[in-house]
């Protein structure tokens, strides 16, 4: 399996080129194009029955159904892309684990296990669906971000604006937080961060999905139920 | 004429330089800029009937702008509407099809013509009302996102919304992806499946899975 990524950091796409044996799994709805010879097969997000999939609909915040792309035999192309405006970034997991942000996914070579991981009352005082998807195995993993991406390597202690977390190593911790005093939490318009500790990578974005969101919630007329 | 495309790939405008008495058209709202010695004349091209046709079946605006430069040479900058690329294509006696929205601006001698995409593509929903731009002259398109020219040698597969045109020789049939399954859960919707030999255009973001996510965001209120 090939993957380029083109048109970063923009507008990125990843071109994939499937040898005989090639699967890549990607999030709903992510297809650009693709040759003849690629077949696609929908499936539940997790292996391992309706439960594990149940769970990533409802808390990893990602489509509970997959798309998996696979060739007849000869060498095919799909391309994929997110749907916000953005980066894309390609990532080789060894026998690892990441923790990705539920819009931070776009797709994952066939051998990489994805699961998620309910974050519990942490995840719900943020507001921001601090959703993740667990990431492991050893194989390809593309991760999308709206606007750029930066991988930080954290040694110690590291914050981050959770709206701007893309993706973390799974050897950090973290814990979330209220941003300085109560007084900048409330009005300093930061929120909530993750205070990530021990040695590892994070990926950071330039932009904060919510954010966006909060503007066209507060830009559009209302639907009428 | 001459032009130039500035800030790609992004948030590209074209510069267009024009001589004394030469004109460029342009969709409704897509000047930028311009010198003062240009004129505007705004028309219903092709009738009322063809922009009639135009605005509904190519969400093209009904009227469009035609600037002359007057008293010698004048400048013109032209923007898309959308975040993303600009394209410029030399027509040599040939036709391109454009999706819905992609015609940005381009030679007066340029016929534009709206077509409906036939009846397959009202399940196709996104942008499957194609215009065909005909003749010899300039013209510019945008993409939502980057755009990318793709050679197709026997089929290939397009989702609808990635799209932004094609050539006229290539076939081409609305179609599901995957199984019945993935037709209601794939999150693809339907693609275009292009057959025989020509060039495409896709563009890396889909409006329509945009606005889609834009909406989600909306408040709800309850009627009254």
């Amino acid at each position: 399996m090939k993957i380029d990524i083109k048109y970063k950091p923009g507008f990125a796409m990843a071109c994939v080129t499937l040898d005989a044996d090639d699967k890549i799994r990607a999030e709903a709805g992510t297809m650009v194009a693709k040759s003849a010879n690629v077949n696609m097969k929908t499936e539940k997000a997790s292996r391992g029955g309706v439960l594990k999939s149940l769970k990533a609909a409802f808390f990893g915040g990602e489509s509970f159904w997959m798309n998996i792309f696979s060739t007849n035999g000869t060498k095919g192309e799909v391309k994929l892309a997110p749907t916000l405006p953005g980066d894309i970034i390609l990532e080789e997991l060894d026998n690892s684990t990441i923790f990705v942000q539920s819009t931070g996914f776009l797709g994952a070579e066939d051998s990489i296990d994805i699961d998620t991981k309910f974050q519990g009352l942490k995840g719900f005082f943020s507001g921001e669906s601090l959703f993740f998807l667990k990431l492991s195995g050893k194989g390809k993993v593309l991760l999308s971000s709206y606007g750029g991406i930066e991988k930080r390597n954290v040694s110690g202690s590291f914050i981050v604006d959770t709206g701007h977390i893309v993706a973390f190593d799974e050897s950090l911790n973290y814990k979330i937080e209220k941003f300085g005093s109560w007084k900048s939490f409330l009005i300093g318009g930061e929120g909530l961060v993750a205070r990530f500790s021990g040695h590892g990578n994070v990926w950071i974005q330039s932009r904060n999905v919510p954010q966006l969101g909060q503007w066209l919630r507060a830009t559009l007329p209302p639907k009428k139920k | 004429m001459k032009h130039e495309l500035i800030g790609k790939p992004d948030f590209p405008v074209v510069k267009i330089t024009l001589n004394d008495g030469e004109c460029i058209v342009a969709e409704a709202g897509a000047m930028v800029s311009m010198t003062s010695n240009i004129a505007i004349e705004t028309s219903a091209r092709g009738g009322v009937m063809g922009s009639l046709k135009r605005m509904v079946f190519s969400g093209e605006s009904f009227f469009q702008n035609k600037f002359t430069a007057n008293g010698g040479s004048g400048e013109i900058i032209f923007a898309p509407e959308t975040m993303g690329d600009l394209h410029f294509r030399e027509l040599k006696n040939e036709a391109l099809i454009l999706s819905r929205g992609a015609y940005v601006c381009g030679s007066p001698d340029l016929k534009i013509e709206s077509k409906w995409g036939g009846f397959k593509s009202l399940f196709g929903g996104e942008g499957l009302m194609f215009q065909k731009i005909e003749g010899t002259g300039s013209l510019f398109f945008s993409s939502f996102g980057a755009i990318e020219e793709i050679v197709i040698n026997g089929e290939y597969v397009i989702d609808n919304g990635h799209i932004v045109g094609f050539e006229p020789s290539l076939d081409f049939s609305i179609e599901k992806v995957g199984g019945l399954k993935s037709l209601f859960l794939s999150g693809e919707g339907f693609v275009c499946r292009f057959k025989g030999h020509g060039k495409a255009y896709i563009q890396t973001r889909n409006h329509s899975s945009f606005a889609v996510w834009a909406d989600g965001w909306r408040k709800v209120e309850s009627r009254q």
